[in-house]
């Protein structure tokens, strides 16, 4: 029996892969790259521990998170053990950029997989508004399987300079990188040019998210839970979950001068906080503040409100330091300086 | 001299065997597992690495409240400890005292 294993975007395509008839073992990436640094350099256990330390909370803690990103690591570099193994992905930005990651991983060694193909979609027959492998069932996911296909060497090589540009501390090696022909991956280009509007923009000093989020609350959307499920609406390619939007929200309400503000309590509070309960996290409300309607009316700039100190792969963004800025009018990276 | 039934390392390892044992029961946490095991975070931490790396270790993320990561055997993980069992039982089949042989 060939054994195969099946690397996945994270738990719900892994969920349905394992409970189908396919059979074989499952290895979901698990990392939500959109946010958060990788800088060049540090090699994946570096990067592990980077990651972890980025993403670990009062409810996570680092030590898990790194663990769980090492025994990923060391199922990936098991590749070898395999007849085959399966990349299954989705056209959105998470998924692409951990296209990128793992092609890379493979192509400089780390993984020396008997044979590599990929399964990767942006639609499915009979399924409205796709936007993941989560949404179909078992059957539906492993109908997929005969439509693989082998991962070619030059899909390897763009991976490879992709994830160069992407982790670059020079943002303008990815704004070159999305100018050049992507067609090998044929997502690859709109995930990454949605990436370049995660950079504050020069007029409002806003990123794309929070710009929607502004715009929704403004039009009368108050819970977080709504804000969620009408942001996703904004969005060609869904890529960002739940936890990640509130994280949007919290940044837009934090600071000495906060664009929203919540009622009741004044702070933000969200998932995974462990001491919130479900029902008190819904009753929250956002509302403009004055600075945040200042902001929506487009009288003053989000750029001095907002303090940053985020990271979008390699770059890191900081405020009261040189900033690169996305102009979705010219579709070109600024840099605005103190 | 009968043949004497082969052990696949990963498992023939007393710490190893025992977490196996628990991961093809059900899928626990770290802080379970430790706690069962009676070993320390570095020592769990090592041999969930020593499955990982042959391929053996499926993880799930749950939330209930709070995020968590659970571990299982994976199906090749799991083909692999049954093989592990079956040879100890042969293993056992092979201890028992031959039959005295009849007059």
């Amino acid at each position: 029996m060939v054994k195969v294993l099946h690397v996945t975007n994270g738990d719900g395509a892994a969920g349905l892969l394992k409970a189908s008839d396919l059979g074989g073992d499952v290895l979901p990436w698990r990392d939500p790259m959109h946010h958060g640094p990788f800088p060049a350099g540090p090699d994946l256990k570096a990067l592990s521990a980077i990651r972890g330390r980025y993403l670990a909370g009062p409810d996570l803690p680092e030590k898990d998170v790194v663990r769980d990103f090492e025994l990923r690591n060391e199922h990936l570099k098991a590749a070898s053990r395999y007849d085959e193994v399966v990349l299954w992905f989705e056209h959105d930005l998470l998924d692409q950029l951990q296209i990128l990651q793992i092609l890379d991983l493979i192509g400089g060694g780390f993984a020396k997989p008997h044979a590599l193909s990929m399964i990767c979609i942006d639609r499915f027959n009979g399924v409205e508004g796709f936007r993941g492998l989560g949404q179909l069932d078992c059957a539906q996911i492993a109908s997929l399987w005969p439509s693989r296909k082998e991962v070619s060497d030059a899909q390897i090589e763009l991976a490879h300079a992709g994830w160069a540009a992407f982790c670059s501390a020079d943002p303008r090696d990815l704004e070159n990188f999305v100018r050049g022909d992507l067609s090998d991956l044929p997502f690859l280009a709109a995930a990454l040019k949605r990436h370049l509007e995660e950079y504050p923009s020069p007029r409002t000093g806003l990123t794309r998210t929070e710009a929607q989020i502004l715009r929704l609350v403004a039009d009368g959307v108050h819970s977080p839970v709504a804000l969620f499920v009408q942001n996703m609406d904004l969005e060609t390619t869904l890529y960002m979950g739940d936890w990640s939007t509130f994280s949007r929200i919290d940044v837009l309400c934090s600071g000495a001068h906060p664009l929203l503000t919540c009622n009741p309590e004044g702070r933000f509070r969200h998932p995974p906080d462990e001491t919130l309960p479900p029902e008190a996290f819904g009753a929250q409300q956002l509302h403009l503040s004055e600075d945040g309607e200042a902001v929506q009316a487009g009288a003053r700039s989000a750029e001095p409100l907002i303090a940053r100190d985020e990271w979008l792969g390699g770059v890191h963004l900081k405020s009261g330091a040189p900033m690169w800025m996305w102009d979705s009018d010219m579709s070109r990276l600024v840099r605005k300086g103190p | 001299m009968a043949d004497l039934p082969k052990f696949d390392r990963m498992f023939h390892q007393a710490v190893r065997t025992r977490l196996a044992a628990l991961l093809y029961r059900e899928a626990s946490s770290f802080s379970d597992l430790k706690t069962a095991l009676a070993i320390t975070d570095g020592n769990l931490d090592a041999h969930l690495r020593k499955l990982s790396a042959a391929g053996y270790l499926h993880s799930q993320m749950v939330v209930e409240d709070r995020p968590r990561t659970v571990y299982s055997l994976s199906p090749s993980g799991v083909d692999a400890f049954e093989a592990y069992l079956d040879a100890l039982e042969d293993l056992l089949d092979l201890s028992r005292p031959l039959p005295p042989p009849s007059s």
